[in-house]
């Protein structure tokens, strides 16, 4: 089970988010940003993932930035996302905006 | 039709691995510093332990990581590749090849290899460092950019270990370029989307960041420059995939990656290509050939009637059979580089057995042939090969006394000559004792003692069943062995084989071989009341025998062709048809070579698509015939052997001519 909850724009994953079930995470998360007011993602309970999921939200961080929109996680990368993101290249620069949303300004 | 057992094209997938392996080896044996015959072989090792690994092999995959280990350590420079590595690495092989066939391979055998390779890779590692040690190149800074296609995370791609081998070059800096991403809405989240800039500022060249994509550089975008360098000098490998979906992250420069490695070159081929099992070509040559049969009663109906729609259709039936023939013939057709690349490692073992050094050298690889002849060639030529390594070469000491180089060489060459395929194996070797052969051929009854025999009969006895046996205890006969088991499997090919052989200088045997064993363009011929078909190949001209020339020639059967005298058969006595000839008899002239007959018939009836079906078991024998043939009538015709009838008209002329 991907998504353990949406309460009030909260959309929370947990388990694996790989290529496998990341088109299922991509309409949970689209049903979410078509809602009203800001979407705050939690994924703390996340074991693993890949690039796709990095990508998904990467697109869905976008999107809310173009539109205006409040998209941000609940709590800062950890764990093996964080692995995911300092491996993949994503974090190079703290001060992008890309960086700032993964990290919240926390420490690499 | 029923799908293919998965296990069974793991193995057929496995066994064209095995070749690339084998070939790139041996070449590696040759060309111990070529990156891209290294490449190719840790290629090969890894697609086979993956591929064994899936398909439930798992011992095929344990072993083969530690032939990938050994060669990964190779391909980083660390250990060189060396002729006992390569040795070692083709007798793993040799196991692998017998897990793979699920075999009783001994697990005892497997650890003995292993610590072989262990060992020889140890020894030629401590080489190999002591050159690095001498010469330890500068940094470079490299500027890397890439892209995966499309699909290459749903296909199991990993960008992440790519990144992290870049890291293990030097000091590295990875950006993600994530401006491609589409727009959320229109996503499609299993798709790759994503590059990479890199920054890379190592002690390698070039060729080691291209190693790291080695697994997917064939559709992935990459461009590699170092900093400074201009972008024309750019290393980027550009494939249909990406041009699909073409990814701002990544320049396109000229496309430098033209000289594929060879063994790479077949895999890639793959894609275009479609694995199909060779019964079911059968089948569908079997269909075509009873397409032509009934082409040909079509042909003979439309014929006779005054329909002109059923002539119009006849005739585009007719075509269409034709170009369906065509088709065929050349969907069966493998180029005999299949073949000749099994003979290296051959000539590698022998050269090992026999202590001798052999250069084997091929010519006319891409020549074609009909894929059951290349089957069937297999064995005959191991034969002929064998023998010529081992009983033609001399040893290295021999040879230099001989005032010859020390290493023995082999040519192995192909090419087309008409409807047939012309395949020599000439070796430098000692030649053929004629005397030896003879005392043999004497002391075995096939000759009497002092017969006078042409040289060319003299090395005749070399195929007769019987001289061999008893003979392969001595070195030079050994020539013999299985050489009648040789000349009968070509022969059963419809193919002739030949022996030439200069004392102290060598021997060549050539074999001529039809091109397909299948369908023949046919000469339909009446003699009596029976037809025949002649190999429209073998025909060089029909000229008309009159009754004035027929009675001239009753003696000695000669016709002048050109001011040279040729001489024929006449097919009506041979057959016994007891009718008393046409006044216009035609000689068909066929040749073999450069022999030439004539066959006189009573009647040319016209060319004919000739399916070949074979003669029973019962009629092997019968030298005349090399098939029989359905007409469009439902009738049966008989396909003349040509090398038989030629070399009987040969035979009888120089008899004649003794005799005078």
């Amino acid at each position: 089970m991907l998504l353990a909850g949406v309460e009030h724009n909260l959309i929370t994953f947990v388990g694996d988010l790989t290529v496998s079930n990341i088109v299922q995470a991509h309409e949970e998360l689209g049903a979410a940003l078509r809602q009203d007011g800001p979407v705050v993602v939690d994924i703390d309970g996340v074991a693993e993932i890949d690039l796709t999921f990095v990508q998904l939200l990467e697109s869905a961080r976008r999107k809310a930035a173009e539109t205006g929109r409040d998209l941000t996680l609940r709590h800062p990368a950890d764990g093996a996302v964080l692995e995911v993101l300092r491996r993949g290249g994503f974090l190079d620069n703290e001060n992008s905006q890309r960086a700032q949303f993964w990290l919240q300004g926390a420490a690499q | 039709m029923s799908g293919q057992d998965p296990v069974e094209i793991f193995r057929q997938e496995a066994q064209e691995l095995f070749e690339e392996i084998e070939q790139g080896l041996l070449d590696l044996a040759h060309r111990p510093g070529d990156r891209d015959l290294v490449d190719a072989v840790f290629r090969g090792l890894h697609t086979l332990k993956g591929s064994g690994a899936m398909f439930g092999f798992d011992a095929l995959a344990a072993f083969t990581h530690h032939c990938e280990t050994a060669f990964d350590r190779v391909r980083k420079g660390e250990v060189a590749a060396t002729s006992e590595l390569v040795g070692a690495v083709l007798a793993c092989q040799d196991h692998m090849r017998a897990l793979a066939e699920g075999g009783a391979a001994s697990e005892a055998t497997g650890e003995m290899l292993l610590a072989e390779l262990h060992r020889v890779v140890e020894s030629a590692g401590q080489a190999s460092s002591a050159e690095v040690a001498a010469a330890e190149p500068d940094l470079n800074t490299w500027r890397v950019r890439f892209s995966l296609p499309a699909d290459a995370l749903v296909n199991g791609t990993r960008p992440l270990p790519l990144l992290d081998e870049l890291r293990e070059l030097g000091d590295c800096q990875v950006t993600a370029v994530t401006d491609n991403i589409p727009d959320f809405d229109i996503l499609v989240a299993s798709e790759c989307h994503l590059a990479w800039d890199v920054t890379l500022v190592t002690k390698h060249g070039r060729d080691a960041i291209e190693d790291v994509f080695i697994f997917v550089i064939d559709d992935m975008t990459l461009d590699i420059q170092a900093v400074g360098e201009a972008s024309v000098e750019a290393a980027v490998v550009e494939k249909a995939v990406v041009e699909a979906a073409p990814s701002a992250a990544a320049p396109i420069a000229a496309p430098a990656k033209d000289e594929a490695p060879a063994a790479g070159e077949g895999r890639k081929a793959g894609g275009d290509t479609v694995r199909v099992p060779a019964e079911r070509l059968d089948e569908m040559m079997d269909r075509v050939g009873e397409l032509v049969i009934a082409q040909s009663r079509l042909k003979q109906l439309a014929a006779s009637s005054s329909d002109i729609a059923l002539r119009a259709v006849a005739e585009e039936i007719e075509r269409l059979a034709s170009e369906m023939r065509d088709t065929m013939m050349v969907v069966r057709m493998v180029p005999i580089a299949q073949l000749f690349g099994r003979f290296r490692r051959l000539i590698h073992d022998l050269a090992r057995d026999t202590g001798k050094t052999i250069e084997l050298s091929t010519e006319g690889e891409a020549t074609e042939l009909d894929k059951t002849v290349i089957e069937r060639l297999a064995d005959p030529l191991i034969h002929l090969i064998r023998n010529s390594a081992d009983h033609g070469l001399e040893t290295p000491e021999q040879r230099l006394a001989a005032g010859k180089s020390a290493t023995g060489n082999i040519v192995l060459a192909a090419r087309q000559s008409g409807a047939e395929v012309v395949i020599t194996i000439t070796d430098d070797g000692r030649g053929v004792d004629r005397a030896r052969v003879r005392a043999k051929a004497e002391e075995n009854g096939l000759i009497q003692p002092g017969q006078v025999l042409s040289d060319s009969d003299l090395l005749q006895l070399i195929f007769a069943p019987g001289f061999s046996t008893a003979a392969a205890i001595t070195n030079l006969s050994g020539r013999g062995v299985g050489m009648d088991v040789v000349k009968r499997t070509i022969e059963g090919l419809r193919g002739s084989i030949e022996l030439s052989s200069t004392p102290g200088e060598g021997s060549v045997v050539s074999l001529r071989i039809p091109l397909t064993l299948a369908i023949i363009d046919g000469l339909l011929v009446r003699v009596g009341t029976g037809r025949y078909v002649i190999p429209l190949s073998a025909v060089e001209e029909c000229v008309e025998l009159s009754v004035e020339q027929d009675m001239r020639s009753t003696g000695r059967s000669l016709i002048t062709l050109r001011d040279q005298l040729v001489p024929f058969i006449r097919l009506r006595s041979l057959f016994a048809t007891g009718l008393a000839p046409d006044p216009h008899q035609k000689v068909v002239v066929v040749a073999v070579g450069q022999e030439r007959v004539g066959l006189v018939v009573d009647q040319i009836l016209g060319d004919h698509q000739t399916v070949i079906k074979p003669l029973s078991s019962f009629h092997a024998d019968v030298g005349t015939f090399s098939g029989a043939t359905i007409l469009g009538d439902g009738g049966v015709a008989l396909i003349l052997d040509i090398a038989h009838l030629v070399a009987a008209g040969q035979r009888s002329d120089a008899q004649l001519r003794a005799a005078s």
